[in-house]
């Protein structure tokens, strides 16, 4: 077991870049667990809808007779009592719905559980254009972490206390300056939330868009009179450095990160499917 | 004598032959219904709904990494494109920052004979 611990450790860890598969399916494993409960909420409501429609359509279609057989003590109807209640929704319908709706939870829980792997295979280029752009916006973050700064250290703090988060504001603006040295004053004022963060949406978290500053399109201009032809502002992000200190972590995020979108692509199609089936 | 006034007319076809009439108009109705096809589109309305809700509920569930050393006092960063931003994030998902993820990588480096891949051979 000691070889095999440090076998492992050579192979798998010490080899800078090569990260085990299993941090990933960890990491993977995180968020898909989160999906069940979604899944079954969402197919709950459905049938509830499909409940809902089946009842009035067995009303259209048929609510004449229960209203005969309402009447069944006043009138004498040939029709047999027996026959139109294996018709109506309680005796004949009914198990059959629930049959199907068994199967569709089950074909749901089956499509949450598909396997890792054939996702990233049948999707290798979308993932790798994905996992590419997430690196780079990580690295990017590294690189201008300023950018990204919350400025008060209680987001969750209300209304009422405004005047502490104030202050604390002013204390973190000033010790990140002696560490964000290539943030610039712009950077510093990203506008941030006064309010609960419970109440803002998510909108409010987004980093703003950076403006494609001048020095940018410059440096298109150039690249393309020196042959680098129809890139883009995004291509330049691509040349944000490795980081070295953080590289394996980042490579990770950007993989986990990359394979959610694809999984969330795949997997609420095949999902929704699943329903309709 | 009033009530049976009130009541529908009887059947003028042979009921056997009426009922499954019936049975078969239903069914035809229910099948337009489920595949949309029908002037009845509440079906599929209601259900699209439910879909749009499903799929923002599990956009709330996107990993939450920030590749920062204390990710806490930084933003979210969650959009590449507009439209894969989570509304409403799970608040079963954890903050990651760069040390967390770390961790997560030398756990699964530490100890591979116990890994989950592992005891499923055992």
């Amino acid at each position: 077991m000691h070889l095999s611990y440090a076998l492992c450790r050579s192979i798998a860890w010490e080899l800078p870049g090569n990260i085990p598969y299993e941090a990933k399916t960890r990491l993977i494993n995180q968020f898909t667990t989160l999906w069940l409960a979604p899944a079954e909420k969402c197919l709950a409501s459905i049938n509830d809808v499909l409940d809902d429609v089946i009842q009035q359509l067995v009303k259209t279609h048929f609510g004449r007779f229960s209203i005969l057989q309402d009447k069944i003590s006043y009138v004498k109807i040939t029709l047999s009592r027996r026959l139109m209640q294996t018709i109506l929704y309680r005796g004949f319908i009914r198990p059959d719905i629930e049959d199907h709706k068994n199967r569709a939870l089950a074909a749901v829980k089956e499509t949450l559980a598909l396997e890792i792997t054939p996702i990233y295979t049948q999707n290798l280029k979308d993932f790798e254009t994905l996992r590419g752009r997430w690196l780079n916006k990580y690295r990017k973050a590294r690189q201008k972490p300023g950018e990204y700064r919350i400025r008060t250290t209680h987001p969750k703090v209300g209304g009422g206390k405004k005047n502490p988060i104030k202050k604390e504001r002013t204390v973190l603006v000033n010790s990140t300056q002696g560490t964000d040295n290539d943030a610039s004053p712009e950077e510093r004022t990203v506008a941030l939330p006064n309010e609960p963060l419970v109440t803002q949406g998510w909108s409010m978290f987004s980093p703003a868009v950076p403006e494609i500053t001048s020095s940018e399109t410059q440096a298109l201009h150039y690249l393309a009179q020196a042959g680098y032809g129809g890139l883009t502002v995004d291509d330049l992000a691509r040349l944000y450095p490795r980081d070295h200190q953080f590289e394996d972590e980042l490579v990770v995020m950007a993989d986990v990160r990359a394979y959610f979108t694809l999984a969330y692509k795949v997997r609420v199609i095949l999902g929704a499917d699943a329903v309709r089936g | 004598m009033e009530e049976i006034s009130t009541l529908p007319k009887p059947l003028e076809s042979d009921p056997q032959i009426e009922v499954l009439t019936r049975v078969s108009a239903f069914c035809d109705a229910f099948r337009a219904v489920v595949s949309g096809t029908g002037s009845d589109k509440r079906l599929a309305q209601r259900n699209r709904a439910f879909y749009t809700l499903f799929a923002q509920d599990i956009r709330g569930t996107s990993p939450d990494f920030r590749p920062f050393e204390n990710p806490a006092q930084h933003v979210p960063l969650d959009a590449l494109d507009s439209e894969d931003r989570a509304e409403v994030r799970n608040d079963r998902v954890q903050i990651m920052g760069v040390y967390e993820v770390r961790k997560t990588i030398r756990e699964s480096v530490l100890f591979p004979p116990f890994s989950a891949s592992f005891l499923r051979t055992v």
